[in-house]
């Protein structure tokens, strides 16, 4: 019986061999229990992005582990990794992270389509989602005609649509005003720990941390606990 | 598929361009094809009608009936060949005929035959051969001309006068119509050339079993054999012809697989921020590669038939003015091998779309 969603034992990250050899990441230990929402913070190249992916199962770490729900996912080939994160992961990215050309609602169901769930099902829980998230009336537009902070409120309730384990966001508030970008992650946040998920939000933004429960900082491949919010942490071990 | 007919329907100026191009390309190939086959079939129809299983013709006139000659009373030893059902004399002449009381000419083909025999045209309207001395049965195509049931026209230079009696269709050879005339008749009227005699005709046709006519070059001094198949295709400009129009159509495939790869190969990279977005929440790329396919097929499918019906159109408005014409199965060859080169065409963007990293979809700068 484990009470976290996520945990990374131990993990190394190299690109490259010999001189050209990078270290990402080194001896990362991160863990993110149920209704816990992480903040990542680090500056550019500090190995947040590689972090992310490991953790997303987007990519295999060279040493350590990987286990999600307990089970050991670190050395899952490609086509199991797909499956994987449309089975057990909810992610919302910075930038162009809704599909062109379709609606907001069908952003939904296609999530809905590929875990083949039946269609009453998906367009209720679709319709609840986008209720929730405040985004009913907008759920006919194109992405084209939302605002960017309507665009994150889909890609928050896209990310819920398979009922995933754990959400993880990449700077969901990268293109959004401060207001607009408090906003998103107030809603990310509230889904968290009403949903009982698990999530690590990546951000540049200091003035956002105070809505995650715990914050990790990494600098140069490195991971810190930062002690100063750990005391916001939600979930009794 | 739950994207391929999404993505249409929000980009349809685009897709509609591509399906345009598709349309205008099959929409040509189907013309060039039904133009080949239309010219193919004035130049060999009334030969590749006959029913018979071969020609003796002269030895040494490769195939071509214009230089072939063999005396008609060598049809009777043909015949007595075991193995050998019938033979026939046939003359084949290029002719020209004016009408009656007019000054133009018209170029037609003379076929000299047994009235009764094996190669009597079948007769749409008026009566057989042999009904009238100077009785002629001719290709409706003459009715174009002016030339009715029951009118006069003579031969020129020579001034015979014929009649119509009877009237066949599909009959062309050459490019001309063909007039079916009885054998004497064809060969009174025809010049003596020299080495011929008034009794030579151009060939004596056969019907019988293959190994058998295979035989009759040896009982038969001075003759060969050719197939149907063989004379049609040795009528002068048939085969540089048929290949000229049939390579014509080759580059068009080319050019619109060309095209069709070209257009989604760019619609794919435009994609590509996208399609890492997409394979990070979890699509597969052989969801992602059916999805591709699936426009491909719908847009080119939806091209050939339009491409199809704007052919019939043209060949509804330019009528007999050009000899056209295409089957059914050449349409369903020609548009499968379109369909195929679409979907082949796919390849380049299926091989980005396997490439594409869902690692792309995390913002590189963190």
């Amino acid at each position: 019986m484990t009470t976290n969603i996520l945990e990374l034992t131990s993990i190394d990250k190299h690109f490259g061999d010999g001189d050209s050899r990078v270290d990402a990441l080194q001896g990362i230990n991160l863990t993110v229990g149920i209704g816990e929402l992480v903040a990542l913070i680090g500056p550019s190249g500090s190995g947040k992005s590689t972090l992310l992916s490991i953790a997303g199962a987007l990519l295999t770490p060279t040493n350590g582990q990987v286990l999600l729900d307990g089970a050991n996912i670190t050395q899952r080939s490609s086509a199991e990794r797909t499956q994987l994160r449309l089975a057990k992961y909810g992610f919302i990215f910075q930038g162009s992270n809704l599909i062109s050309y379709l609606t907001g609602r069908e952003q939904m169901l296609f999530i809905a389509h590929l875990i083949g769930l039946p269609g009453a099902e998906a367009e209720r829980r679709a319709d609840r989602l986008l209720h929730d998230l405040g985004m009913t009336d907008r759920a006919g537009h194109y992405p084209e005609e939302l605002s960017g902070g309507q665009r994150q409120r889909i890609a928050i309730a896209r990310s819920l649509m398979n009922d995933p384990r754990i959400i993880l966001a990449d700077e969901p508030t990268a293109s959004l005003d401060s207001v607009r970008g408090r906003q998103v992650v107030e809603m990310l946040a509230k889904e968290v720990h009403e949903r009982e998920k698990g999530g690590i939000l990546v951000t540049h933004d200091e003035r956002l941390i105070d809505l995650c429960d715990r914050v990790v900082r990494i600098t140069d491949g490195l991971l810190h606990e930062d002690e100063t919010v750990g005391a916001a942490r939600a979930v009794a071990v | 598929m739950f994207l391929a007919l999404r993505e249409i329907r929000h980009a349809k100026l685009r897709f509609a361009l591509i399906t345009g191009v598709i349309v205008m390309v099959s929409s040509l190939v189907f013309i060039l094809s039904g133009l080949a086959n239309g010219l193919s079939a004035g130049n060999t129809a009334a030969i590749d009608a006959m029913p018979i299983d071969g020609m003796v013709i002269s030895n040494g006139s490769d195939y071509l009936l214009d230089r072939s000659s063999v005396g008609a009373d060598k049809a009777r030893g043909i015949a007595s060949i075991a193995g050998i059902e019938t033979a026939e004399p046939l003359g084949v002449s290029s002719a020209s005929i004016r009408k009656q009381g007019e000054t133009k000419l018209l170029g037609v083909s003379f076929f000299g035959v047994v009235p009764g025999g094996v190669l009597e045209p079948r007769i749409q309207k008026g009566n057989r051969l042999g009904a009238q001395a100077h009785g002629v049965v001719i290709d409706e195509s003459l009715v174009d001309d002016g030339i009715r049931l029951g009118d006069t026209f003579t031969t020129e230079p020579d001034g015979v006068e014929l009649t119509v009696v009877g009237i066949t269709t599909g009959q062309t050879y050459r490019l001309a119509p063909v007039v079916f005339m009885p054998l004497d008749l064809w060969q009174q009227i025809q010049p003596i050339r020299q080495g011929t005699t008034q009794d030579d005709v151009t060939a004596i046709v056969v019907r019988g079993s293959s190994q058998a006519i295979a035989t009759i070059p040896e009982t038969v001094p001075n003759t060969m054999v050719g197939s149907i198949n063989q004379i049609a295709n040795h009528i002068p400009g048939e085969s540089e012809q048929n290949a000229t129009l049939l390579l014509i159509q080759v580059f068009l495939v080319v050019i619109a697989a060309g095209i069709i790869a070209a257009f989604f190969y760019i619609i794919t990279l435009q994609k590509m921020p996208e399609l890492g977005v997409m394979k990070a929440i979890g699509t597969g790329t052989g969801y992602l590669a059916r999805t591709l396919i699936t426009q491909v097929l719908a847009l080119a499918v939806v091209g050939v038939l339009i491409g199809i019906s704007i052919a019939d159109t043209l060949a509804l408005i330019i009528g007999n003015a050009v000899p056209y014409s295409i089957t059914t199965q050449r349409m369903a060859l020609f548009g499968g091998v379109l369909l195929l080169v679409a979907v082949s065409g796919t390849a380049l963007s299926l091989a980005r779309i396997a490439r594409v990293d869902p690692l792309d979809a995390i913002n590189k700068a963190g």
